[in-house]
C-alpha cells in the first residue's frame, strides 16, 4: 500500500511513537496535575517535558507558553474566538482550511468585519503588498496558514511578521508547516502559532498546539485544572488557563516520542526530502496525458502537496481507482473553499497527493504508472 | 520547607530549575485557602536561594 494522505494524517509513525503510547499507557494510566502521588507526579512530568521538547522544536523560551489542546482546529478556536470581539478587523487569504475560516465567519456573524486577500500564487511580494494595504485603523490581526493543505503554496510568514504593523497579531496556521518548514517563535514574530500532533509532527491523533508570544486569550472551555479549585474564576496562570479538564497524557508520550524524532531527524532534511518529492513528482506527472497539475507554474513555491485532476473526471473517480490500485490519495474540498472557488473546481474537487517524510521516488513512479493507465 | 507554585507546570519547571542550581526538591499537592496547590518542598539550608531563583523566574504563587 502506497500512502499519500500525509496531509489528513501522516502514516505511518515512527516506531519510537507507537511504542512510547503503549507503553505509557501499560506503565501509567493515572491523572497529570491533578493528586500528589507519585503515579500522578510521574504524568505531570512527561507533560511537562512535553512542552519543553514541543517548545525547543519552535523557538519557545517559556514551557508554560506551549499549550496543549485536542488539536489545531481547536487550537485556531481558543486564539481567535478568545481574542477579538465586536468592531475589530482580521485579515485572511483564500488559501485557508475552515479551521480558520468557519471560526472567522462565525466572528463576522458578531459584527467582526474579516477581509480575504488572495494570495499571489507567483510574487510573495504581491500577497505582503495586498495584506499590507488591507490593514485599516480597527485591524487587529493577519490570520493565515503556512503551507496550504490543497495546494502546497508556503506563505512568507518571517516578511508577513516583518511588514506588519506591531499592534496587528500575526496567527499563523502550521497544519503543514509544523515538523517540516522550521519557524522560531522568537526571531519570526509570530505571536501565535497552531499546530495539530498528527501531521507533519508525526505524533499520534487527539493533540495539538498553541505556542503563544502575545497575550493569553479568553479560555475556549472552562473547568478543573487541578488548581485554585475553590476559586470560581479560571486560574490566569498559563497553561492551565487554557487547558481545563484532563489532558491525554498517552497522547502526550507520542508527542514527546515525536518531537525528539524530529529533533534527531532535523527538519532541514524533512524539508529536503520533502522538497525533492515534490519536484520529482511534478517532473513525472507533467508526461501523464490528460493530467490537469493546477499549481506546476509555481512549483517550486509549494512543498509536499499536489493537487490534480484527470481527463475532466470527479475527482472522487480517481480517487477511488488509485484506492483500487493500492494507492492512498483524498478527494473532494479539503475543507479549503476558497481555493476550490477561485480555481472553479468547487463541484469535481481535487486529487490531492500529499507527502510524508517516509515516501520515496518508487512510490511516485506507481503512482504515475496507475494514472497512465486510467481511461 | 514547602513554597507554594503557581500549578503543576510550575512545580515541574521549578524543580528543573533548582536541579540546575544543585538544589534538590520534592513536588507536593495539598489544599489551602483557594483550594488545590502545588508545592516544592526545599530543604532548609537551601531555603533561602530556591526562594530567590523561583521568585526571579515567576514560579512562586
Amino acid at each position: 500500500m502506497i500512502y499519500f494522505d500525509n496531509g489528513a494524517s501522516s502514516h505511518p509513525k515512527p516506531q519510537c511513537v507507537v511504542k512510547a503510547v503503549g507503553d505509557w499507557l501499560r506503565k501509567n494510566a493515572s491523572n497529570p496535575g491533578r493528586s500528589g502521588h507519585r503515579l500522578s507526579m510521574e504524568a505531570a512530568e512527561l507533560v511537562y517535558n512535553t512542552r519543553v521538547a514541543l517548545g525547543d522544536l519552535f523557538g519557545v523560551e517559556k514551557p508554560e507558553n506551549v499549550i496543549l489542546v485536542p488539536n489545531a482546529t481547536y487550537a485556531l478556536n481558543t486564539v481567535l474566538l478568545g481574542l477579538f470581539e465586536k468592531g475589530d478587523h482580521i485579515i485572511t487569504t483564500d488559501l485557508e482550511h475552515n479551521s480558520v475560516l468557519r471560526p472567522l465567519w462565525h466572528l463576522q456573524s458578531k459584527g467582526v468585519e474579516v477581509s480575504v486577500i488572495k494570495v499571489d500564487f507567483e510574487d510573495d511580494e504581491k500577497t505582503i503588498e495586498k495584506m499590507m494595504r488591507s490593514i485599516r485603523s480597527k485591524t487587529k490581526a493577519i490570520v493565515c496558514t503556512q503551507c496550504s493543505n490543497i495546494c502546497g503554496r508556503i506563505l512568507p510568514i518571517e516578511r508577513i511578521a516583518e511588514r506588519k504593523p506591531k499592534d496587528v497579531l500575526l496567527i499563523v496556521d502550521g497544519s503543514q508547516g509544523a515538523g517540516t518548514i522550521p519557524i522560531n517563535m522568537v526571531e519570526s514574530g509570530v505571536d501565535y502559532y497552531c499546530a495539530p500532533s498528527h501531521k507533519g509532527l508525526l505524533g499520534p491523533q487527539g493533540g495539538g498546539l498553541i505556542l503563544i508570544n502575545n497575550r493569553i486569550p479568553r479560555p475556549l472551555i472552562y473547568g478543573g485544572t487541578g488548581t485554585e479549585s475553590l476559586n470560581p474564576e479560571q486560574p490566569l496562570a498559563l497553561p492551565e488557563h487554557l487547558e481545563s479538564g484532563t489532558l491525554p497524557t498517552a497522547i502526550c508520550a507520542g508527542m514527546l516520542a515525536a518531537a525528539n524524532y524530529i529533533k534527531d531527524l532535523g527538519r532541514k532534511k524533512i524539508h529536503s526530502h520533502k522538497r525533492a518529492l515534490t519536484d520529482y513528482a511534478y517532473d513525472e506527472l507533467r508526461a501523464v496525458s490528460g493530467v490537469e497539475l493546477y499549481m506546476y507554474p509555481y512549483a517550486s513555491k509549494c512543498l509536499g502537496v499536489i493537487p490534480l485532476n484527470m481527463n475532466g473526471k470527479h475527482s472522487g473517480d480517481t480517487v477511488e481507482y488509485l484506492d483500487q490500485k493500492g494507492i492512498c490519495t483524498r478527494g473532494g474540498i479539503h475543507c479549503a473553499p476558497l481555493f476550490h472557488l477561485r480555481m472553479g473546481t468547487q463541484s469535481r474537487g481535487m486529487v490531492r497527493i500529499s507527502f510524508g517524510c517516509f515516501n520515496n521516488d518508487r512510490e511516485v513512479d506507481q503512482l504515475v504508472r496507475a494514472l497512465k493507465n486510467l481511461k | 520547607m514547602e513554597l507554594p507554585v503557581k500549578s503543576a507546570t510550575y512545580a515541574m519547571k521549578g524543580r528543573q530549575l533548582l536541579h540546575r542550581h544543585g538544589i534538590r526538591a520534592y513536588v507536593g499537592k495539598r489544599s489551602g485557602e483557594s483550594g488545590c496547590y502545588y508545592y516544592l518542598n526545599i530543604s532548609d539550608k537551601n531555603f533561602a536561594a530556591a526562594e530567590q531563583l523561583l521568585r526571579n523566574e515567576e514560579i512562586l504563587k
